[in-house]
């Protein structure tokens, strides 16, 4: 081999070196924007930051800046870059850069970014409440940026921080998260959980509404076997849930804080409910409705909403899901009467109001005001903190209600001097067009700041044009029932958010996954429940509810 | 000897060249990135990185060995790897043997073909596929529902899991597994086979006294290969297939170590402890393997 031909081949080897290299390298090129979260790429953030005092510029959005933000589906809801989401970024003049996250991975995903310092700026999670550990670390790891003590800039942030129930959330007198709020108070809840059931089912099969557990387990167990849609077929079920979390409103009379996740007082000691004796009956229960056919057989391998096609579909008699989940496009009542044509929703589904408890009491769900929260990246500069926090504040604002109520100003509606409103958008039958179709992007944005259910519960002229008279009938008068007849579960409140050392590592027991197994195994059930309460003791349970007990104590509760 | 080295490395300098890329490769992403097994006896610090992190000893395997769910993957794992063995290693043999006596070759192409197309369908996929066949609607309960029997939950319970993963996974891979010993197969010397017709060998006898003799080899490093690979018990098919009802017979380690780090908020120092055990006590088998390959009188890897 000559010369030439031996620096040439070099050449290639070296320049396929490189290529290889630096295509595996790169994991965060332009390219991938879209799936890969990409950090502020500015200076370390500073918790000291000035976000709060305005800009010594006039307009405070001169500066164009791109901002990432996760969301559950945000890929999808961004793709059109609908004139709503051109609004915002115009007004704000910003780019936002969807990174999507999924419902079953999205605290993987934000480990693992987390872990590769590929967080996006505006992360999205839920783990104040569901995993404080993660949280407190990562707060003492620095992951992510601490609100400005003085919030008095962006006042509908302020209120949210000054909330009762997000005093927990601080660490060291600094909040590292906005509280994704949910109601503003914590009555609204009380519609967050419903069992949908076929009201003509009932009918057919002369059953009424049950009065205990027996009695609803039977109701259940006559949808399975008796043949409640005719067709000679043994092919439907009783109950099917979006997810186990609705399900376990069938609970709440049997034991009231199963239902909501709760601490419970029991022999003088604050417990997870995991962890008290009423489980026993919990675990009992739940087992025989299985056993019995009652309880959907396939429930611990759908995914989430993938059994409510079952409901929709007469495959099944009861769904457990929120009342409010009955509106809109995608709702219960759209899905169900796409599947049975010719048959009204109302006439034929109701909600089953569930039996008083031993002590006579009518339970209804309740929990912390929030669920969810927004986080900084750390590595946000104070200008970028600066916009997303005044972005956050006009989400939080009557301005941006108006907007998610009403669409925007000139296009969807108007408004006179008076303030009074007008809506010019199209109708479709009886009421507007969605504004959910017209805007994909309306029900992320909507909801990055707040949850905003309260906005479809109100009986307002606008929920009556877009979503129906009788659909806010239907909230109110459930709204009303729950609120008359019956109580709020009693919660700790205050032990949601709070953080001991044994107590943070509780997040390690995942009781969810323990009572599906037990509700599909098949031995004695309460014998498998104490079997798992003892191995959560290697988990540090005792510890952590010696810990809880005394912090609880020098409350004086 | 340094001498002759030196002088075969530059009679062959453009030979290693070329091997050169692939050893920097194998250096830069397999050797290089190794220094993250310092992360089990480490607890980390996102922001400060794996070798700034602080030491905390054998604390992560402490608290490893004291989950009682490591140990049901532990052994999970090891019973779900020698099933593997047992039941899948072999199949592929005898699927070679038998699509190599099928006489018309376009209809030995053919189920080639179909026993090697589910290979490139994900576990994914195939978990939606099973989901419909099995589920408590899916075909299969139906057709036991005709037939007047009980309705089955094959999908939940732990007593099938097993049973269901080596199914499938038998379905999935065994035309793919067979690819390499028909290879073995297509190199024996035609002429062995003559002179064992010419011996009046019948079309059994050949196949024990030809083929198996001639593919045994490749068979033997497959099998410690195999048994290298055994605490790996399959990440893609368990995962996708499944749920905490069959977790006391399916949660292998790769699952848990999964489920630890990234959803029950146990720390990913745990996790590599995890990953880094499970690795020690392949390479273990590996060499065990090896070993008895060799002194059952086969050619082992080392």
């Amino acid at each position: 081999m000559n010369k030439t031909k031996w620096i040439g081949l070099n050449s290639l080897i070296a320049a396929a070196l490189v290529t290889v290299v630096s295509g595996c390298g790169n994991t965060n090129n332009a390219d991938n924007a879209n799936n890969a979260p990409a950090a502020s790429n500015s200076a370390n953030g500073s918790s000291n930051t000035t976000a709060n005092a305005p800009a010594a510029d006039d307009n405070p959005y001169k500066e164009h800046m791109d901002i990432s933000l996760s969301w559950w589906g945000i890929g999808v809801g961004f793709q059109q870059h609908d004139g709503l989401q051109q609004k915002i970024e115009k007004d704000f003049n910003v780019t936002l850069n969807p990174v999507d996250i999924g419902w079953d991975n999205y605290k993987e995903k934000n480990q693992v970014w987390s872990a590769a310092g590929q967080l996006p700026d505006i992360i999205t999670n839920s783990i104040v409440n569901d995993n404080p550990a993660t949280y407190n670390q990562w707060v003492s790891q620095g992951l992510v940026h601490a609100l400005p003590e003085d919030l008095s800039a962006y006042p509908n942030v302020e209120k949210v921080a000054k909330a009762q129930d997000v005093q927990g959330v601080y660490r060291d007198g600094k909040l590292y998260a906005i509280p994704r709020m949910t109601y503003p108070n914590t009555d609204m809840w009380a519609i967050d959980r419903a069992i949908f059931v076929r009201k003509d089912w009932m009918d057919k099969l002369g059953m009424k509404d049950p009065q205990s557990f027996a009695e609803f387990d039977a109701l259940m167990k006559a949808f399975a076997d008796k043949d409640p849609d005719g067709n000679g077929k043994n092919d439907t079920t009783g109950i099917v849930m979006n997810t186990l979390g609705y399900f376990k409103a069938v609970f709440m009379p049997t034991f009231p804080q199963f239902e909501n996740g709760s601490w419970v007082k029991e022999d003088g000691k604050w417990m997870p409910f995991y962890a008290s004796k009423q489980m026993d009956q919990v675990i009992t229960q739940a087992r025989q409705l299985y056993a019995d056919g009652g309880l959907d057989p396939d429930f611990a391998v759908e995914k989430a909403g993938e059994a409510n096609q079952k409901f929709y579909q007469g495959k099944a008699g009861a769904l457990a899901l929120a009342a409010n989940s009955v509106a809109g496009s995608n709702g219960i009542q759209a899905e169900w009467e796409k599947n049975n044509p010719g048959k009204k929703f109302y006439d034929n589904v109701k909600v089953l109001h569930l039996w008083p408890s031993a002590d006579g009491t009518v339970y209804r769900h309740t929990t912390q005001s929030f669920w969810s929260e927004t986080m900084i990246n750390a590595d946000v500069d104070d200008k970028k903190l600066e916009r997303i926090l005044r972005i956050y504040d006009w989400l939080l604002s009557p301005q941006g209600k108006e907007m998610f109520d009403y669409g925007i100003e000139g296009t969807d509606y108007t408004k006179d001097a008076s303030g009074t409103i007008t809506i010019t958008r199209p109708k479709e039958g009886s009421a507007y067009a969605d504004l959910k179709k017209e805007y994909p992007s309306m029900d992320i944005i909507s909801q990055l700041a707040a949850w905003r259910n309260a906005s479809s519960l109100e009986d307002s002229p606008v929920n009556r044009l877009a979503l129906g008279d009788q659909y806010v009938d239907y909230i109110q008068n459930e709204l009303k029932w729950q609120l008359d007849n019956a109580k709020p579960i009693p919660t700790a409140f205050d032990i949601f958010s709070m953080s001991t050392p044994a107590k943070d590592k509780l997040s390690s027991i995942n009781f969810d996954e323990d009572f599906t197994r037990i509700v599909l195994g098949k031995d004695d059930p309460v014998a498998m429940l104490h079997d798992a309460q003892k191995g959560y003791d290697g988990k540090g349970l005792q510890a952590a509810i010696d810990e809880v007990t005394s912090e609880m104590a020098k409350q004086g509760k | 000897m340094g001498k002759t080295l030196g002088k075969d490395l530059y009679k062959h300098r453009y030979l290693y060249l070329l091997l050169l890329p692939t050893v920097l490769f194998y250096v830069m992403f397999q050797y290089v990135p190794m220094y993250g097994v310092l992360l089990a006896f480490k607890e980390l610090h996102i922001r400060e990185g794996i070798l700034r992190s602080p030491w905390v000893g054998m604390d992560n395997f402490k608290e490893l060995v004291a989950q009682s769910d490591f140990w049901r993957a532990f052994w999970n794992t090891l019973y779900i790897s020698c099933g593997r063995l047992v039941f899948e290693f072999p199949i592929a043999i005898v699927l070679a043997l038998m699509i190599n006596e099928v006489a018309r070759e376009k209809l030995k192409k053919f189920y080639q073909t179909v026993y090697t197309f589910p290979h490139f369908i994900s576990w994914v996929i195939i978990s939606g596929i099973m989901f419909n066949f099995l589920g408590t609607t899916g075909v299969l309960n139906q057709i036991l529902d005709s037939l007047g029997y009980h309705k089955m939950t094959f999908l939940t319970d732990p007593s099938l899991f097993r049973a269901i993963v080596f199914i499938s996974s038998i379905w999935k891979e065994v035309g793919w597994s067979a690819i390499i010993y028909l290879a073995a197969i297509a190199g024996i010397n035609p002429e062995l086979y003559e002179a064992a017709h010419v011996d009046g060998a019948g079309r059994w006898q050949k196949l024990l006294s030809v083929t198996w003799p001639s593919i045994r080899g490749t068979a033997a490093i497959l099998l410690i290969l195999a048994v290298g690979n055994a605490m790996n018990g399959g990440f893609d098919q368990i995962f996708n297939l499944y749920n905490p009802g069959v977790y006391s017979t399916g949660d292998i380690i790769d699952t848990y170590t999964y489920r630890s780090a990234f959803a029950d908020g146990l720390s990913f120092g745990v996790s590599t402890a995890v990953g880094l055990f499970k690795a020690v006590l392949n390479f273990s088998l590996l060499y065990s393997a090896n070993y008895i390959v060799k002194k059952l009188g086969g050619e082992g890897l080392v």
